[in-house]
């Protein structure tokens, strides 16, 4: 899916706070949306120069992504300029495309483990997990569902433990990762995005 | 005495006493003599396992979904005590438990507090609330609320600094050296930022949390703290090559079997 790139600029009326890329009541300065299963159209500001007694307003310049077509599937879903503190709207360009979003996602999460059930081994693998692990999830559904069996690999970005005297219970809250996992002769297929050679 | 769940490992919940009663204090006609051996700055940690006592311990560390919600907050722990001695009461001046020097029970706000299973932690924190609840005619439950330490940088404002063009994680080392923040070897686990931070002036009227957030605005990686202390930065997801730490499937053999999960649709 093509991401068009612009550089643009609008008035700071926010004075100083822009300078510092400070939220205010009224500007979160936070990228999440409202929505936020798709964002077609984002925009990264950087941080403008301070006001002088000569300039009381600066401009504030931003990079805006666009997913045209995703934009036509499900018309616009856009944040809100948010000044960062990156040097240059080159950087402001990079950040906007990684935060496009243009399609929903569905991932295998919130998945619980009880600890009881384990082996040793098990239990010592899921205690060391932290966040940022990376862990496959395998489901297999029963016929005619298609396919049969689908992994998911995906980066941890919380866990939560539930203890009390008789069991332990782990909840690992995955999200997609942008990962590769090392690609094996003879077990692995070409053309797998998920895998690559060292 | 650490305790043992069947089938589940050996825990431990420790509470130290030791940082909040010998910890030099200046000014202090007891505490901040200089050129005595009792009162250390920042105090001396001496833990104590109280996990004999723990009726249920619950942590949420990191976060849900990274779509929808900011990184940078502190992990918690919860941790409730059936105190059936009263030793973990408030006013319990024969608990061993008791700082005498200070008229209070030692376990207090920013105690710190480590909760392990089979020696690998799983929270690593400060006290934030404790409380105690007695039902008559003598049930006491105590509740102790932690978090992790990107609680306490809020308490720390961002030093003076000249920004200069740097890296996310260039400048989260600056900002902790100039704040004297985890300073310790092993205390600072960065990797290298992918966002180029320029020169926009540092605003010094904000917490250190505060200003690590609005870096890591720009970068869209993870600020957290690990389940041992450790201060860890993640830069922005890119595709990487990289081991798996886990294998979980439904179909047996080796992999690690779950309970439940939920497909979520965002």
């Amino acid at each position: 899916m093509a991401i068009v790139r612009t550089f643009n600029t609008i008035e700071d009326v926010g004075g100083i706070e822009d300078t510092y890329a400070a939220p205010t009541p009224q500007r979160t300065n936070e990228f999440t949306p409202s929505n936020p299963s798709v964002v077609n159209t984002v925009n990264v500001a950087i941080a403008p120069p301070a006001p002088t007694t000569v300039d009381l307003n600066t401009t504030i310049e931003y990079a805006q992504a666009i997913a045209a077509d995703s934009v036509a599937d499900f018309g616009v879903q856009e944040t809100p300029v948010v000044v960062t503190l990156l040097e240059t709207l080159d950087d402001a360009g990079d950040l906007a495309e990684y935060l496009i979003r243009p399609v929903p996602a569905f991932w295998f999460g919130n998945i619980e483990i009880i600890m009881n059930g384990l082996s040793d081994a098990q239990r010592t693998v899921i205690t060391n997990l932290d966040i940022g692990s990376q862990v496959s999830v395998t489901k297999s559904f029963p016929s005619p569902s298609t396919p049969s069996t689908v992994t998911q690999i995906m980066a941890l970005e919380g866990i939560s433990h539930d203890i009390t005297p008789d069991r332990h219970i782990v909840t690992l809250y995955t999200n997609p990762a942008r990962i590769y996992t090392y690609f094996i002769l003879d077990t692995d297929e070409l053309d797998d995005d998920a895998k690559a050679l060292a | 005495m650490s305790v043992a769940i069947p089938n589940c490992g050996t825990y431990t919940v420790e509470l130290d006493y030791g940082a909040t009663t010998n910890a030099f204090l200046l000014d202090d006609p007891v505490a901040g003599v200089l050129d005595q051996s009792v009162y250390l700055l920042e105090g001396s940690t001496d833990f104590q396992d109280v996990t004999a006592f723990v009726k249920q311990v619950s942590i949420s560390r990191g976060r849900q979904n990274r779509f929808r919600d900011a990184t940078g907050q502190p992990s918690t722990a919860v941790i409730q005590i059936e105190d059936s001695d009263y030793r973990f009461s408030l006013v319990n001046e024969s608990s061993p438990y008791w700082n005498s020097g200070k008229g209070r029970l030692g376990f207090e706000l920013n105690s710190n507090v480590r909760i392990s299973r089979n020696g690998t932690y799983l929270f690593t924190g400060i006290i934030t609330q404790y409380s105690q609840v007695i039902e008559n005619p003598n049930r006491s439950v105590v509740t102790i609320n932690c978090s992790d330490e990107l609680f306490a940088l809020n308490n720390f404002k961002t030093p003076a600094l000249t920004a200069v063009a740097q890296r996310s994680d260039e400048r989260i080392t600056a900002v902790f050296d100039e704040a004297g923040l985890f300073t310790r070897p092993g205390q600072r686990d960065l990797e290298q930022g992918e966002a180029n931070l320029g020169t926009a002036p540092i605003d010094e009227s904000t917490s250190v949390l505060e200003y690590l957030q609005r870096v890591n605005n720009s970068e869209q990686g993870r600020i957290f703290i690990k389940a041992d202390g450790t201060f860890a930065f993640d830069r922005r997801l890119i595709g990487e090559l990289q081991d798996l730490d886990a294998v979980l499937s439904d179909a047996g053999g080796t992999a690690i079997p779950y309970s439940s999960f939920q497909i979520v649709n965002n």
